[in-house]
């Protein structure tokens, strides 16, 4: 029997040549890669030739557009010419072409031209125009051939009476980037490059999701199940029910060593894992839920509260109250998170944000409004500290930067799709159903808790309430001092002062386009969630969070200065994705960080103390942000307030350096007792 | 007691009803009586004055308008003022400043036997009402005093000059008889430390009243310490004399700026930021109507300017000096040919 079901085991030499093999061997993998390269074939195909019908419709508008310019030119220069001005004493020629330019970025140059000779010049030398003339008559054209770097239009001038200078071969010349060309096929490849990646990673949450519930956490503790029985222990049943092969197989298994623990007189119990990953889908469904209206929250709240208030001072004061009933809510949330369980905490938010919502979609004036929005960020509050207690509870310390940056990631992908997917949503359905999408989401997220978040996980009692004197400790603990002032407040009052206040304004103002400058804002958080995993797994083998704390900061600040000394898009990007690798890496560590700190405390009144008083001060922190890059603006401009937020981050890393690592002994950390929580 | 408090509603609601009669039929009364105002004006009637006449004329308010012309001498406002206390009119007009000031005096000087306080005065063509004592400060108001002012915001006017060409040496020539020029001058010089431009000053008429000898001897010497441009502001004897300035300016090529219309439209000055005497005279008239009319009292009604202002250039000036106007002035100046 056991030599029937036993596979035949390959020869050696046949196993060193699968091994070799690069492409796997059958007909499948062949049918495989021959129907990939057609496809790639084919789509190369079709997107030449669409880039070329593009760019001969582009051609054709930058033609008409360059016929206006030009021909609005020659208007200026007829209307001079009839008002008696000669045509050489015409003063301000290269003035209106900077004004043509800051219109149309593409234009380059433009000319008055007589004959051969230059009359009037301005966007470039006078000599460059001369040889991008000389060159593009060159080609026979006259009007600029595919591969002259320049698209030329000549406009000659209708002006002929009264004037001796004019003749009848003055014309006006401009000159347009050919890359022009390319810009707008460039600029969709970008947006297509975005929504890619967000499906991508959608697709990848989901998958996670699936595989780990379905297939890594049952072949995990099968595994442990397995691996018992054959020490002829029989002392664990398989616990991770699933209705698939594993579940049915694992059955048969728990059967066979029910029976036999019953013959040796052992009472196996059943064995399972918590579902961490859980967690990153709730996180992400109750951040999506209230990102979905972001775009359109200013004109909606402008427009619902115009009739009571002047509308732009109305969306400020709604919004403004959302974010301090946040940062009310977070602090105290912490306090009762222990008491209240995570399962209980994160059902109550995501129904609050959901009557928040709601409420939101078919508000009808200022302060029902408020009442509303006022509910989201309760909502939105109690639902974050549910998902992070529950981390905390399901991790130890070898695994809490992880659990933590697992939590984040979710939280960061749902900032990068929300509010993508809901300004197409509300271009579709209107705006009041972009906030009842949202609520519909948070509603789902209750329905899906109850899979989704193990009620097993919180801890057996809660914690007493901590005195005042130990209060007083704790908050005296003076690295957690020196983590909350010189690491966690520094990184929220950059992150909402330099990436959320000083980027775009930078950028808008330098001449980006929205979608541009919606672009290096989106990098931050794809670098934070393309790196998060990585960098957490990274802290966590280590076990040294300040480290990965200090170097967040350190690499906060490079970029920054990057950014501040060369004030250009390119740095900007480069500042903004380091921002994000440096918050992936320093957020979870500092959270894993505050509680190893402040260990003494956490093991006698639970974690829920210590992180009110860092989601206080962090919210502290992205508060202050916007009003101190406000304030540097008007002081000493925008270029330099973005170096003054960098040597605000190189200050704060200095600090935490060398602070963090001169405290008192008996401060450093000691043995957690969390060690083996479950 | 409970009939002697209907005896009070009885009397209280006659009382109201004998009010209310009365000022309707005084009302219907005044409808169809013409506004009578006095206008007081330095050289007869201008541009201002039409917009005065045709913002009622629009709306169909007939108005008789008192002329009284002091033909550049202001020792003749005494004699005005004691007629029209003799026959009051429902308003006074005044022209500029030296005449509002002797009408109404200084905010913190009023003479009752020489200024006129019982009748409501509307004043036009005062530069710096502020400045001059005519308005009372911020914060004050005067109870019968209320006017428009013509002279575009001192940035605006360098902003204006700078937009022809670069000015970093300003001349004026100025009487420093009349207060609007020295607040003026004062105003610009100050200006120019936060804008980058010196002030280069030629006062006239300090060793007794000026002359029109003195004006091109004046250029001449701001021409030499290296004046970009000449600026004519809000003075009389300089308005009186401006061909005399603008012919020392062609001589010694230098143009001349002009913060006020004529200077530019019917003088030679070569460009001007300006308001249109004729919008000027239609916002004072506004506040005539809002006093007579609508019954505000002048202290509740601010002074104010007008918010747009024209760019005029001279042509025929540019032509002269060789200046001519960047081609992006072109767009949006009146060009006077």
């Amino acid at each position: 029997m056991t030599q029937n079901t036993k596979p035949k085991s390959p020869l050696p030499g046949a196993a060193k040549t699968s091994h070799r093999r690069i492409v796997p061997k059958g007909t499948i993998w062949i049918l495989l890669l021959f129907s990939t390269l057609a496809l790639c074939v084919a789509l190369i195909g079709i997107s030449w030739r669409a880039a070329d019908l593009a760019r001969a419709d582009l051609q054709s508008e930058i033609r008409e557009k360059a016929e206006i310019e030009a021909r609005t030119l020659a208007e200026k220069i007829e209307h001079a010419l009839e008002l008696g001005i000669p045509l050489d004493a015409i003063v301000g020629f290269e003035d209106v072409v900077h004004q043509l330019q800051s219109g149309d970025p593409d234009l380059s140059f433009a000319a008055i031209v007589h004959g051969q000779d230059l009359l009037h010049v301005g966007g470039m030398a006078r000599d460059a125009i001369k040889q991008a003339l000389a060159s593009d008559s060159d080609t026979g054209t006259g009007t600029g051939t595919d591969t002259h770097p320049n698209i030329i239009t000549r406009v000659t001038l209708g002006h002929d009476a009264h004037n001796d200078h004019v003749e009848n071969d003055l014309a006006i010349v401009i000159g347009h980037d050919r890359a022009a060309l390319m810009r707008p096929v460039t600029d969709n490849l970008f947006d297509i490059a975005i929504i890619f990646i967000i499906t991508l990673a959608l697709s990848f949450e989901l998958v996670l999701l699936v595989l780990t519930v379905n297939v890594a956490l049952p072949a995990r503790v099968a595994r442990r199940v397995l691996t018992n029985v054959r020490e002829r222990k029989f002392t664990i049943l398989h616990g991770q029910s699933t209705r698939d092969e594993i579940g049915s197989f694992m059955e048969h298994i728990n059967t066979v060593i029910s029976r036999t623990a019953q013959k040796v007189g052992t009472r196996p119990h059943r064995e399972r894992e918590v579902k961490l990953i859980g967690v990153r889908l709730l996180a992400f469904m109750f951040v999506l839920a209230e990102e979905l209206a972001r775009p359109i929250m200013p004109a909606f709240f402008s427009q619902v509260t115009a009739p009571t208030i002047d509308g732009q001072l109305g969306a400020g004061i709604v919004m403004a109250t959302h974010l301090l009933m946040v940062a009310i809510a977070m602090p105290l949330c912490s306090l009762f998170q222990e008491r209240i369980g995570s399962l209980r905490m994160y059902l109550a938010g995501a129904l609050l944000a959901t009557i928040g919502l709601c409420g939101t979609a078919f508000a009808t004036g200022l302060w029902d409004l408020i009442l509303w929005r006022a509910l989201s960020g309760i909502g939105y509050a109690t639902t974050f500290v549910a998902c992070q207690s529950y981390v905390l509870d399901a991790t130890n310390d070898s695994n809490r930067t992880q659990g933590t940056a697992m939590m984040v990631s979710g939280i960061m992908l749902a900032d990068i799709c929300g509010p993508a997917v809901g300004g197409i949503f509300a271009g579709h359905f209107g705006d009041a159903i972009t906030f009842v999408a949202g609520a519909a989401m948070a509603c789902l997220a209750v329905a899906l808790a109850f899979f989704l978040m193990d009620n097993t996980v919180r801890g057996k009692t809660s914690p007493p309430v901590p005195t005042r004197k130990a209060f007083k400790a704790m908050l005296g603990n003076r690295r957690l001092q020196v983590l909350v002032l010189f690491a966690a407040v520094p990184a929220k009052l950059i992150l909402s002062g330099f990436l959320y206040y000083l980027t775009p304004l930078i950028l808008l103002q330098s001449g980006a386009t929205t979608a541009e400058t919606g672009r290096v804002i989106m990098l931050y958080g794809l670098v934070a969630l393309l790196t998060g995993w990585g960098v957490a797994r990274w802290t966590d083998s280590k076990q040294n969070e300040i480290r990965a704390v200090g170097i967040g900061g350190g690499l906060t600040a490079t970029g920054l200065l990057l950014a501040g000394f060369m004030p250009q898009y390119a740095t900007f990007a480069v500042a903004v994705a380091m921002l994000g690798l440096a918050q992936a890496t320093s957020i979870p560590a500092q959270l894993s960080a505050s509680l190893k700190i402040s260990a003494d405390f956490t093991c006698d009144h639970g974690s829920g103390p210590v992180l009110a008083v860092l989601r206080l001060a962090e919210r502290l922190g992205g508060a202050l942000g916007p009003l101190l890059a406000a304030g540097l603006t008007l002081w000493v401009g925008t270029d330099a307030a973005v170096l003054c937020f960098g040597a605000i981050a190189a200050v704060a890393v200095i600090f935490f350096e060398i602070m963090i690592g001169h405290v008192p002994a008996d401060q450093k950390t000691k043995p957690s007792v969390q060690e083996d929580a479950p | 007691m409970t009939h002697l408090i209907n005896f009070l509603r009885i009397l209280t609601v006659l009382v109201l009803a004998v009010t209310f009669s009365a000022t309707s039929v005084l009302a219907q009364t005044n409808s169809t009586d013409p506004l009578k105002i006095a206008m007081i004006l330095w050289r007869g009637e201008t541009r201002v004055e039409d917009g005065f006449r045709g913002f009622f004329a629009d709306r169909g308010i007939p108005v008789d308008l008192q002329i009284y012309d002091v033909e550049r001498d202001l020792s003749r406002i005494p004699g005005i003022i004691a007629t029209l206390r003799k026959n009051p009119p429902d308003l006074v007009y005044t022209w500029g400043t030296g005449i509002t000031s002797n009408v109404v005096g200084k905010y913190n000087q009023v003479d009752p036997d020489k200024n006129i306080t019982d009748l409501p005065v509307v004043f036009v063509m005062v530069s710096s009402p502020w400045k001059t004592g005519i308005a009372a400060p911020p914060g004050q108001s005067r109870p019968n005093i209320t006017g428009a002012t013509h002279i575009a915001p001192l940035p605006a006017q360098i902003q204006a000059i700078r937009a022809y060409r670069p000015m970093t040496k300003l001349g004026v020539v100025y009487n420093s008889g009349e207060d609007n020029s020295v607040s003026n001058v004062e105003e610009l010089t100050a200006l120019g430390a936060e804008m980058g431009f010196d002030v280069l000053a030629a006062p006239l008429g300090q060793n007794g009243d000026p002359s029109s000898s003195d004006i091109a001897p004046a250029v001449a010497e701001l021409a030499k310490r290296g004046a970009d441009i000449l600026y004519i502001g809000p003075d009389n004897f300089i308005g009186t004399y401006r061909d005399a300035l603008t012919d020392a300016g062609f001589d010694n090529g230098l143009a001349a700026f002009s913060a006020t219309e004529l200077e530019v439209r019917d003088g030679q000055a070569m460009l001007g930021l300006v308001s249109r005497y004729e919008l000027v005279g239609r916002l004072a008239a506004s506040k005539v109507e809002d006093i007579l009319i609508n019954g505000l009292s002048p202290a509740d009604i601010p002074i104010e300017t007008l918010d747009r202002f024209s760019y005029l250039i001279r042509l025929s000036s540019a032509r002269r000096l060789a200046l001519y106007p960047p081609l992006s002035l072109l767009d949006y100046a009146e060009i006077i040919k």
